[in-house]
């Protein structure tokens, strides 16, 4: 398994702007699907289209620096169902710096195979969830994760006020 | 894919927590898909038990009522946290209002989610209720037979 060591992202930052964290950060580069999955959680959502993008905006690296403007995420939702898949791998959470590590990071897909599942899982996935095309199926996956992710789950990072 | 048989493992140190669940399954429809322990080994044998046996599934979910103890997801936690074949199985910590400030100890410790310890009936029917919508209903598994 891939190792790589970071500098503490969160080392450099007041005890107050680290905690806070609210909605999902979404990583896919399909421009049509990540509209229609924002839309559908009508949840703030921040997209970013490859993982190096994704993960300085986790890092707080260069225009992200401000916390208090680009708040960490309460979960990362990861979607597969495009091409550029090596783009992810910067986010895969085996990865991400320990102070990350353990926001939830959800893996999307139309379809999952049992070896997409036993991968996803490997490389450290909390959930993984069928995004349907079907507009009305995917307003009730969208539905659940707000629901769980967004007000159930208490998540490592303090969720900011709202 | 989703698991033939979804069912929560609930490990509960204090008897009348342990009771009072068992009153909140039938509320959250739930019959026959919850067992209560009261410690990190009877569950840690109960998934031994059911993974020697071909007409049992493996509990989807362990859920760690964590207020009474010093450790955060107390032993069944460590315990799956080593269990490669068990990666699928989803910890989580239920973790007292007064606590939930810094949850960190509770990630560490290999809860994959943290929810609000139930308070009474009511919120441990929520509780159940949000497990299965959510675990049940959305969450796609690795087939469990193909881990065995």
């Amino acid at each position: 398994m891939a190792t790589r060591v970071w500098p503490d992202p969160l080392s450099d930052v007041s005890s107050a702007s680290r905690t806070a964290a609210t909605g999902f950060l979404l990583v896919g580069n399909d421009d049509r699907r990540s509209a229609h999955l924002i839309a559908a959680l009508r949840a703030p959502c921040r997209r970013f289209k490859d993982g190096n993008q994704a993960v300085a905006y986790l890092l707080g690296r260069g225009p992200f620096a401000d916390r208090a403007r680009y708040p960490l995420p309460q979960a990362i939702l990861l979607d597969l169902d495009h091409p550029g898949i090596p783009a992810m791998e910067p986010v895969d959470r085996c990865l991400l710096p320990p102070a990350l590590r353990f926001i939830p990071l959800i893996f999307l897909k139309n379809s999952f195979s049992i070896d997409d599942l036993r991968d996803a899982y490997a490389r450290g996935a909390v959930s993984c969830v069928e995004f349907p095309r079907d507009a009305a199926a995917a307003e009730r996956v969208a539905e659940g994760l707000r629901r769980y992710w967004l007000t159930c789950n208490l998540p490592p990072l303090k969720r900011s006020a709202r | 894919m989703r698991l033939n048989s979804f069912f929560v493992l609930i490990v509960d140190t204090d008897p009348a927590g342990s009771a009072a669940w068992r009153a909140a399954v039938p509320l959250a429809r739930m019959d026959r898909q919850v067992y209560s322990v009261q410690t990190s080994s009877e569950a840690i044998e109960y998934v031994l038990k059911v993974r020697r046996s071909p007409s049992l599934s493996t509990p989807g979910v362990v859920m760690v009522e964590s207020n009474r103890s010093k450790d955060p997801l107390s032993a069944i936690g460590r315990w799956l946290k080593c269990q490669e074949t068990l990666a699928w199985v989803v910890p989580i910590a239920l973790v007292d209002r007064r606590a939930s400030e810094d949850l960190s100890g509770y990630y560490e410790a290999g809860a994959r989610s943290c929810l609000h310890s139930p308070e009474n009936l009511d919120e441990r029917v929520a509780v159940l209720s949000e497990v299965r919508n959510y675990w049940q209903v959305l969450n796609v598994w690795p087939n469990p037979e193909g881990h065995r």
